[in-house]
């Protein structure tokens, strides 16, 4: 690993599809930002260690629902400050966005341009 | 005393003389008078002389008048002689005269006795033809009386000739009478045959119904008038794992452990008989233990058995469980397949325009194109899942809309501008103006009208025009767009804007596409309290409508 001169901003995806993490990476990176990716929640002590500057989480996780991730990362002191961008294919991402408390949501399929101006908009 | 007493009477002697001269005296004096008067006498006594003297001349003169008059007396009175015998005369002349008028008068009389014994026989014609006329008119009234009669005898024989023709009327009649009893007779003969055949039908139409009954695959419920099951088909019993003993005679309600004792059963089926009503498509979730949970689609009838009037409850019903969780599940197999399409999809299109970008600039053309035929694809496959996803989200009621105040002239002109960019060859010509605002989702709005237009575009292959009018009323907005292609067939119309339908050509010629684009815009206009439909005829091209209402800003 790099030692940046500049510190990056670190940004946590959570999706169960390696495809979309793949992507994330890819096009993030070309920003320079520093991804980190899980195809699942290991749970909130792990995400407070991380201590990401943003994250991206999909909603339908095998076996876990995104929302309650969502929802239980903003319970916490030490994460709730951490701005959560729901990230689904499902029609209805404005409502589950609103039920998983968190601050912004991005459907996909979603645009390039649109991915790093949502990046930009949480980081800075 | 002797001496004075004759003093006294000297005295008295002397007064007496004195008084005797002045008597003589006055006797004188008077004598004078008496002289003179007797004088002034004598002159009257002359001059009355004188005055007889007159008067006897006078006298004279009268008598020689009276002579005169006695003279003209006598003249008069030969004159009054003369005239008595004129006037005697004349009497006799009168006498003449009387006579003749007596004459006359008897001639007269006589005339006038002759007129009386003339009236007198006048009279007698008269009261003659009185008596004539008399008799006349007794003969009048003989004959008057004689017509009536005749009259009489007349009206009495037209009632006899009515009597008579009436009797042979009735005689026809009864003849006429006597041929439709035969008729009847003939047609009662055919009726018992027709019977017998209605009762050999009806025996077979009953036993074809039970035969029906008892084959149909849906189960069947015939209640009486007090709910009670009458009887019940095959499938019934099959249906809800029931026996007929469980069944017949048993109030409905109480059917099953009275699980079928549900408000909307109880509601509909106690309108039937009093209202007189039906009821179709009641749909009612039944959970048994056993069975697990039923739905069911009911049909109810009210019948009346025709002998008896009896009125009777045929209810039909239709297991819908299996079909309600084939849809469900293919409604979430729509939903989960749209969803991880666009998974692949969000990767591939994200990589897609990486690419892009990294190879913007590179002398390779061919790489560059590729890219970009990759990347509209992408573009379009996304469409197609939205699509989708979005049948999957009208079936579940989960279409949402943005509602917003806009004008729609303003929109039409954008649409218009970015649908020709679609089509070279079509060109598309805007007439109308809605001069009005709109409130709604202005996205949906424009996906029904752009997705008209790309089916105009789609479905008129051949043609080089599409029409789009717009105009308005006081309350909507119509918009239509009319093309020049395939057009569609009437039994077809219906169909269109129902999920998956899709037109195709006599030439069996598919079009690609889901056959979702109509089934999303009614559903949009439906929301919108529009109307959306379409006018066609095959081989002429369509226009399709569709109105929506306008804001009225207050």
């Amino acid at each position: 690993m790099d030692t940046p001169h500049k510190p990056k901003k670190k940004i946590l995806v959570i999706d169960d599809n390696a495809g979309i993490l793949f992507v994330m990476k890819q096009a993030l990176g070309l920003k320079g930002y520093d991804v980190h990716t899980s195809e699942s929640f290991t749970g909130v002590p792990d995400v407070a260690q991380l201590a990401p500057d943003l994250i991206y989480l999909d909603i339908s996780l095998v076996g876990q629902d995104g929302r309650e991730i969502s929802r239980e990362l903003k319970l916490n002191a030490r994460t709730k400050h951490i701005p959560i961008i729901i990230l689904t294919a499902y029609p209805n991402a404005d409502e589950l966005a609103k039920e998983a408390g968190s601050d912004n949501y991005l459907p996909k399929p979603f645009d390039l341009q649109d991915l790093w101006k949502m990046t930009a908009k949480y980081t800075s | 005393m002797l001496k004075k007493k004759k003093s006294d009477q000297l005295l008295i002697a002397n007064q007496e003389l004195a008084y005797q001269n002045e008597e003589k005296q006055k006797r004188a004096a008077e004598l004078i008078i008496a002289n003179k008067e007797l004088a002034y006498q004598g002159d009257e006594k002359e001059k009355r002389a004188a005055e007889l003297r007159i008067a006897n001349k006078e006298l004279i003169f009268q008598n020689k008048e009276k002579e005169k008059r006695a003279a003209e007396l006598s003249i008069a009175n030969i004159e009054l002689a003369y005239q008595n015998d004129e006037k005697e005369k004349r009497a006799e002349e009168l006498t003449i005269a009387n006579k003749e008028l007596a004459f006359q008068n008897k001639v007269k009389e006589k005339r006038a006795a002759e007129l009386v014994v003339a009236n007198k026989e006048l009279a007698f014609q008269n009261k003659e033809k009185e008596k004539r006329a008399a008799e006349l008119f007794i003969a009048n009234k003989e004959l008057a009386f004689q017509n009536k009669e005749k009259e009489k005898r007349a009206a009495e024989l037209s009632i006899a000739n009515i009597e008579l023709v009436f009797q042979t009327g009735e005689k026809e009649k009864r003849a006429a009478e006597l041929v439709i009893a035969d008729i009847e007779l003939a047609f009662q003969n055919k009726e018992k045959e027709k019977r017998e055949i209605a009762n050999k039908e009806r025996e077979q139409t009953l036993s074809y119904a039970e035969g029906i009954l008892g084959t149909m695959r849906e189960p069947l419920l015939v209640l009486d008038k007090n709910l009670r099951v009458k009887s019940a088909n095959e499938a019934f019993y099959r249906t809800f794992s029931i026996r007929a003993k469980e069944t017949e005679g048993v109030l409905v309600y109480e059917l099953k452990n009275r699980r079928w004792d549900t408000p909307q059963l109880r509601e509909a089926l106690e309108k039937i008989l009093p209202q007189k009503s039906a009821f179709n498509d009641l749909e009612i979730t039944f959970d048994f233990p056993e069975t697990g949970s039923k739905m069911m689609l009911f049909n109810g009838r009210r019948l009346i058995q025709s002998e008896k009037g009896e009125e009777l409850i045929l209810l039909a019903m239709q297991d819908i469980t299996e079909q309600r969780l084939l849809q469900e599940r293919n409604d979430s197999f729509m939903s989960m397949a749209s969803h991880e399409l666009k998974t692949p999809v969000t990767t591939i299109k994200t990589l897609v325009q990486i690419l892009q970008l990294q190879y913007a600039k590179s002398i390779d053309k061919t790489l560059v194109e590729y890219l970009a035929t990759i990347g509209q694809q992408i573009d379009q496959l996304t469409g197609l899942v939205t699509d989708l996803l979005d049948v999957s989200k009208i079936k579940a009621d989960k279409f949402q809309m943005v509602e917003k105040v806009f004008d729609f002239d303003l929109l039409a002109k954008e649409i218009v501008k970015s649908c020709q960019l679609l089509s070279a060859q079509h060109i598309i010509t805007c007439v109308g103006r809605a001069h009005s605002k709109v409130c709604g989702d202005r996205n949906g709005i424009s996906r029904v009208f752009i997705n008209f237009i790309t089916n105009a575009i789609k479905y008129s292959p051949d043609a080089d025009k599409i029409i789009i009018t717009i105009s308005h009323t006081k309350s909507d907005v119509r918009v239509g767009v009319q093309d020049f292609g395939i057009g569609i067939a009437k039994t077809d119309q219906e169909k269109i804007f129902d999920r998956f339908f899709q037109v195709g050509n006599e030439k069996g010629q598919s079009f690609s596409g889901l056959g979702i684009g109509l089934y999303i815009s009614s559903a949009i206009v439906a929301q919108h309290k529009g109307r959306i439909w379409v006018e066609s005829k095959e081989g002429a091209g369509s226009t399709f409508f569709f109105s929506l209402p306008i804001h009225n800003i207050k």
